[in-house]
């Protein structure tokens, strides 16, 4: 099977799932807005019109409007490309540096697997937004420094999946055959071992993605991320806590939109780990384990096994 | 709980298990009847997935809540299917007693030896009287441990299962199921997971237990040298039915279903069954089990049978005696190992 | 066992050093000179140099780390950038604050977790089941401080809570409770919304085992197998997950602190940052994941002693 087959299946399979479809339309939903922003909002983030400003939520505006008088709506919908962006760039840094430790650390183990994991150790010791503030207390604030800072964060966990799932492959016969004959690692790596961790690592992504949607909205919200004038979420957020008395909805729908968006990608990550694992999977269809065909396919769990005695 | 009737210590009729699963139910067992006397032992044999195990289960209502089981289980006089799970419980334990696999996992890892076997009889103290008091329940699990053979009983319960070697946990489990000196004794493939030497000590001392307390035994097994070495009967399953049933010996000397054939054939040597075997053979066989939720129609076998004639495709083939306390449900019974299949399917 | 508990701790002050050398980075990371930031629009040659006297930043980096290093261990962090007091003594000045609101937050999490939880794992893909699990996965993705701005517009005015500010126990337990309590359901939440899907999959992992049918096999009853051989044994995989998820509670913490206005630790780092004050942010993470690694290496001990076959493997 293809590898574009393949993921087509998957594809499929996620959206006969309740959590799945629901994450992925909202997805697609928040991607169409991002593409789409220069057309549904012509004249920008800040389209200021001071008699109505911190106006309710109405038919004209239907989130409300700001204490500039901009549409909060208008706003929500130009922030949806700065959360996803800031979201892909920074898990696609962690995505690609912890994979790297991941696989180095569990292909070759010994004392590059001791450096590499303890040093992520060191940093997973940080509360994730501990961190990113102190990164971005170096940097100096900004979208493109959020992107670096919350990429660092979420390294180590991407380096832990991804040695798991090679420590778990690369005892496997065929791995140890391809390394008896001397084939070069590089190409072991690729060929058996990395497609092999691939659904851990992309469950993870999607998890990811939700965690580092909701970084950046904490740092803009903090003011470190995202600067004013542009538009994102979490900055919407910060500004609305100034007139939570007189206009909630400023901070409201944002929140919402963050939310939201978040969700869905937790529950995209929810439905590729039951389609994606097998070992949950199994545990989705099987009634009690040891129980003999009980999973209906007539192949109980290891049952012929010849053990030793200890 | 000792037998004190004269009838079968377990009967079993027409038992059907089936459980939930995407593709539609799954039939696991369709029809079974056993019957084992007390002191009797009665091996069940078959392979993964045939329903042994789920059968045995099924009865002390140890399947998950998913399952649906009908039929009827006669225990000591008392059905049991369909009991209340209070009744149940006061059958587990005094009237069945259960040995699983593997005693590495069917024994909890984390706590000791005395808390397991002291669990299990003060979840049934008082119905006997005496045995009460902690020091009571103590010493009883002492006296088990010993009787099963473990060297330091004293050790053994302060012990946690990783502790033992594997022979000592089995040894751990079967004290733990015949606690209650049980009616009935079922073992769960209970010396698979067991090298050779040890599984001969297992059975000899299940053997020698049974002969004590006149316990009936229900020997699961996919092993026919355990079967020869332990069993009084044996019942062949096959696709959640019994395909063949008679005594050990007329079993062994004239296998009359095609599947038992084939099973006997692929034991290296039939006449030293004891001996180390690779087991990994044992069952090798053309073909796969069928699927048990889409079973094919009449009999199951039928498409893995080397004798297969058109009319077993739709056609459920019934038990039918051949000898004395022997009967197969093929429609080609064939008496001789050696005739040549096409002549009997002739004939 | 023994090997066990000591390889715990090596492999903890292996991870100590390594966030020393981090935290210490963050002073040599500034880009451009920390000092002349800091002070920015007073500095003058004698303030800077007088600054950097006091932080000892004219001495060379490896004699910098080394009396850094042995100054945090005597419990001295240096002096702030901004006020000139001692770290240490700002910090310590922030702590029953922080801690209140993490222990509180903790207790919140595990009162959402545990019933919930175990009402899912006890009837699985039933509709209690399927609230607990739509409940948690909306716990999960709620922004902390998003909650945290609506908790405080449309719950706090209900109940006449305060939104911000903090009262020592000792001073007035009651206000301290109303101090505390809306920031601690904000961090509660979520993390009580993550433990439980590990409550829920740590039982039911645990009661589909082979040695649970063991012990209903020997006829105990419901509240035995499920107290002593599904409960007993879902407490490890439990205990394991406690210790990572402290790492996103006291994330949690930061952020809600300062939704808030909680003069916390978190605050205190997020002032820290916004005034340019080095050796104070330093010190506040040093802090936090010094809590993280003694919470952890606690949890791992803890393990050890309800796992009796840690350390004979």
């Amino acid at each position: 099977m293809s590898g574009l087959a393949r993921a087509g299946r998957t594809l499929r399979l996620v959206a006969g799932r309740a959590g799945g479809a629901f994450g992925l339309a909202v997805i697609a939903l928040v991607v169409l807005l991002a593409l789409l922003d220069d057309l549904l909002v012509p004249g920008g983030p800040n389209q200021v019109d001071i008699p109505n400003r911190l106006q309710p939520p109405s038919a004209g505006a239907p989130m409300g409007t700001d204490q500039l008088g901009r549409d909060v709506l208008d706003r929500v919908i130009l922030g949806a490309s700065v959360s996803l962006q800031v979201g892909f760039v920074a898990v696609g840094i962690s995505l690609v540096a912890g994979v790297l430790v991941g696989l180095l650390a569990g292909y070759y183990r010994g004392p590059l697997d001791a450096v590499l994991m303890r040093s992520m150790d060191v940093l997973f010791a940080f509360p994730a937004i501990l961190m990113a503030i102190a990164v971005l207390a170096l940097l100096g604030p900004g979208t493109r420094n959020a992107m670096i800072a919350i990429g660092i964060v979420y390294i180590p966990i991407f380096a832990r999946v991804t040695r798991a799932a090679v420590l778990s492959v690369s005892e496997e016969v065929y791995v140890r055959a391809s390394r008896s004959v001397g084939s070069p690692d590089a190409r072991i790596l690729l060929t058996h071992v990395l497609p092999n961790a691939a659904p851990s690592i992309i469950v993870q992504t999607s998890v990811s993605l939700a965690f580092a949607i909701l970084s950046e909205a904490a740092l803009s919200f903090l003011g470190l991320g995202t600067q004013p004038p542009s538009s994102s979420w979490g900055l919407m957020l910060s500004e609305g806590r100034g007139f939570l008395e007189q206009a909630w909805w400023m901070a409201f729908f944002p929140g919402f939109a963050i939310f939201l968006t978040v969700l869905a990608f937790n529950l995209l990550g929810d439905a590729l780990r039951d389609v994606l694992d097998p070992r949950r999977r199994s545990l989705m269809t099987a009634g009690t384990g040891g129980a003999d065909g009980s999973t209906g396919a007539g192949r109980a769990a290891g049952e012929p096994k010849v053990g030793t005695d200890g | 709980m000792a037998d004190t009737s004269t009838g079968p210590a377990l009967q079993v009729d027409d038992l059907h298990v089936s459980f939930p699963t995407p593709r539609g139910p799954a039939h696991v067992v369709r029809g079974l009847d056993l019957t084992v006397a007390p002191g009797e032992t009665l091996a069940v044999v078959g392979e993964s997935g045939s329903g042994k195990s789920v059968s045995m289960l099924a009865v002390l209502g140890l399947l998950p809540d998913a399952a649906t089981v009908t039929g009827s289980a006669v225990l000591g006089g008392r059905q049991v299917l369909g009991a209340s799970e209070s009744e149940l419980r006061s059958l587990r334990g005094p009237g069945v007693g259960m040995v699983f696999q593997d005693p590495m996992t069917s024994l909890n890892p984390v706590l000791t030896v005395r808390r397991q076997l002291v669990e299990g009889l003060r979840a049934h103290a008082g119905r006997d009287g005496a045995r009460r008091g902690k020091d009571a329940l103590l010493a009883r699990a002492r006296q088990l441990l010993d009787e099963v053979g473990l060297p330091d009983p004293d050790r053994a319960l302060r012990s946690y299962p990783h502790q033992l070697s594997g022979g000592q946990r089995q040894r751990v489990m079967i004290a733990v199921a015949l606690a209650h000196d049980p009616a009935v004794l079922v073992a769960d493939e209970a010396t698979t997971a067991l090298d050779v030497t040890v599984q001969a000590q297992i059975l000899a001392l299940v053997r020698r237990l049974q002969d004590e307390h006149g316990t009936a035994v229900v020997w699961i097994t996919h092993d026919l040298g355990v079967v020869a070495g332990i069993a009084d009967r044996v019942a062949v399953m096959y696709s959640g039915r019994v395909v063949e049933t008679g005594t050990t010996d007329a079993l062994f000397a004239e296998p009359t279903h095609p599947y038992t054939r084939g099973l006997l054939a692929s034991l290296p040597d039939i006449d030293d069954p004891a001996t180390g075997h690779d087991r990994a053979d044992l069952l090798a066989m053309p073909g796969l089990p069928p699927d048990s939720v889409d079973p094919p129609a009449g009999c199951a076998f039928a498409p893995r049978c080397p004798i297969a004639h058109p009319d077993c495709v739709g056609h459920e083939q019934q038990l039918r005696e051949g000898g004395p306390d022997h009967a197969a449900a093929t429609r080609c019974p064939v008496p001789d190992r050696t005739a040549q299949p096409q002549e009997v399917a002739r004939g | 066992m023994k090997t066990y508990i000591a390889s715990r701790l090596a492999q903890a002050a292996v991870v100590l050093a390594g966030v020393a050398v981090l935290v210490f980075s963050i002073m040599q990371l500034v880009p451009g000179d920390p000092v002349r930031i800091a002070l920015g629009t007073r500095y003058t040659e004698e303030a800077g140099a007088a600054l950097r006297e006091r932080a000892g930043l004219d001495q060379p980096v490896l004699v910098q780390f080394f009396s850094w290093a042995g100054s945090a261990l005597t419990g001295d962090l240096g002096v702030s950038f901004r006020s000139g007091e001692p770290v240490t003594a700002l910090i310590v000045e922030r702590l029953p604050a922080t801690i209140s609101l993490a222990v509180v937050s903790i207790v919140v999490a595990l009162l959402i977790a545990v019933p919930l939880g175990t009402i899912s794992a006890l009837r699985p893909r039933s509709v209690v089941d399927g609230v607990a699990t739509v409940f948690s996965q909306a716990g999960i993705s709620i922004p902390d401080f998003w909650m945290g701005i609506m908790l405080i517009v449309f719950v706090a005015p209900l109940l006449a809570l305060p939104t911000g500010g903090y009262t020592p126990l000792t001073e007035d337990p009651a206000a301290w409770a109303r101090s505390v309590v809306l920031p601690a359901i904000t961090v509660g939440v979520t993390s009580g919304s993550i433990l439980t899907r590990f409550v829920r999959s740590a039982l039911l992992e645990a009661a589909d085992s082979e040695h649970v049918r063991t012990a209903r096999s020997k006829g105990l009853g419901r509240g035995t197998v499920l107290g002593w051989h599904v409960m007993r044994n879902a407490l490890l995989p439990f205990v394991t997950v406690v210790g990572v998820q402290l790492a996103y509670l006291l994330s949690g913490v930061v952020v809600v602190e300062i939704v808030f206005s909680y003069p916390g630790l978190g605050e205190l780092a997020l002032q820290a940052v916004q005034a340019r004050d080095f050796p104070l942010l330093q010190g506040a993470v040093l802090l936090f994941a010094l809590v993280f690694l003694v919470i952890n290496l606690a949890v791992d001990l803890s393990y050890a002693a309800l796992d009796p076959r840690v350390g004979t493997r």
